[in-house]
């Protein structure tokens, strides 16, 4: 998405989409709250989902917002930061969505709770929020890890889970552009195909690297490798 | 609330209705304006206790319009919200500069929310 016409496009998109599925998410909220009358349960049941997925939907376009962001010639910023910490707070996000789908949350870090390196704060947090996203998304039962963890010359945020995994002919497409495993599909979660071709984007803008391992059925695991220093 | 006067700056007009009935609803005297240069003859003509500004407006462009607003006051600032679409840091950042009292991105209110961090703008 270099083009900058192509760029002003999906901008253009998404801010309409954005706004259309917020005046949706109010117009639930109020008919959940019993602001525009009564509702009965099972009323509440569907418009309980309807709102869930009016959010999923808007977490969807800022997915697109940020492959469009990501894929930009313009280098990013780096400050040196605590990256343990920043993992720390996109954690806290995931905690109820965690319980609710009955699944562990763990977290991996150095004792001192410090891995210093000079990284992008708010495009890491997206990546960890897009590794953990779809770690839970795939999860049916046991846990989702985070850790952060260093060598000397690299910082290294890896994101487990025990979740469906990747088929063998899947592997070689998973951070392709629009592409969703075929199991990923058939577990009718929404998805765009966006979140790992984004965080792959993130990971070479920091001249590092993404890699994964997978097996069918028992989990997956995703590791970003990159750089401490620039 | 009663008496306090906001100014809702807002092209969508469905965003723009449901915000003015909940603020109407809080007992709040709202006007509306779509365009920047409706909003800009409106603050001329009246005064304001405070304004919600949308950022992406079809003429003039929101960042624009806080700027004439700070430029023209002299000694009370009135409570500008940003209420954006836009959530990257560096459009967060350009607002408070300009001089925004607080910017809130679109997509993290609900209408009972946004009700309230207007509310805290008047106590």
């Amino acid at each position: 998405m270099n083009n900058p016409e192509q760029r002003d496009t999906i901008s253009i998109i998404a801010h309409e989409l954005r706004t259309s599925l917020l005046g949706a998410k109010w117009v639930l909220k109020m008919l959940l709250d019993g602001d525009l009358g009564e509702i009965n349960d099972k009323q509440k049941l569907f418009l309980e989902k309807t709102f869930k997925n009016n959010e999923k939907m808007v977490d969807l376009v800022t997915e697109l917002v940020e492959v469009g962001h990501s894929s930009e010639s313009k280098p990013l910023d780096f400050t040196e930061m605590n990256v343990v910490e920043v993992g720390k707070d996109v954690l806290e996000d995931f905690e109820a969505d965690a319980q609710n789908r009955g699944i562990s949350l763990e977290y991996t870090s150095p004792v001192d709770g410090i891995v210093l390196a000079e990284v992008n704060k708010n495009k890491i947090h997206s990546a960890i929020q897009e590794l953990l996203n779809n770690a839970l998304k795939y999860t049916e039962k046991g846990s989702v890890q985070l850790s952060v963890t260093e060598d000397n010359d690299n910082l290294f945020i890896r994101v487990t889970d025990s979740g469906i995994g990747i088929s063998e002919e899947d592997k070689a497409k998973i951070f392709e552009k629009f592409f969703r495993g075929s199991n990923a599909e058939a577990k009718e979660e929404i998805g765009s195909g966006l979140g790992l071709f984004a965080v792959e984007k993130i990971a070479e803008k920091h001249k590092g690297s993404v890699s994964f391992e997978s097996e069918l059925g028992k989990g997956s695991s995703f590791t970003m490798t990159l750089p401490k220093k620039h | 609330m009663e008496g306090k006067k906001i100014l809702i700056i807002e092209d969508d007009t469905f965003l723009q209705g449901l915000a003015a009935n909940k603020l109407q609803s809080e007992g709040l005297e709202v006007n509306t304006a779509s365009t920047g240069e409706a909003a800009l003859t409106e603050l001329s003509n009246q005064t304001y206790d405070a304004i919600i500004l949308d950022l992406m407006l079809p003429d003039i462009s929101g960042f624009d319009i806080l700027k004439q607003i700070r430029e023209r006051e002299t000694n009370n600032k009135i409570p500008i919200l940003i209420f954006s679409n836009l959530s990257d840091d560096k459009d967060i950042k350009r607002g408070l500069e300009l001089g925004a009292t607080d910017y809130l991105v679109k997509a993290n209110f609900t209408l009972d929310e946004l009700a309230e961090k207007v509310m805290k703008v008047f106590k």
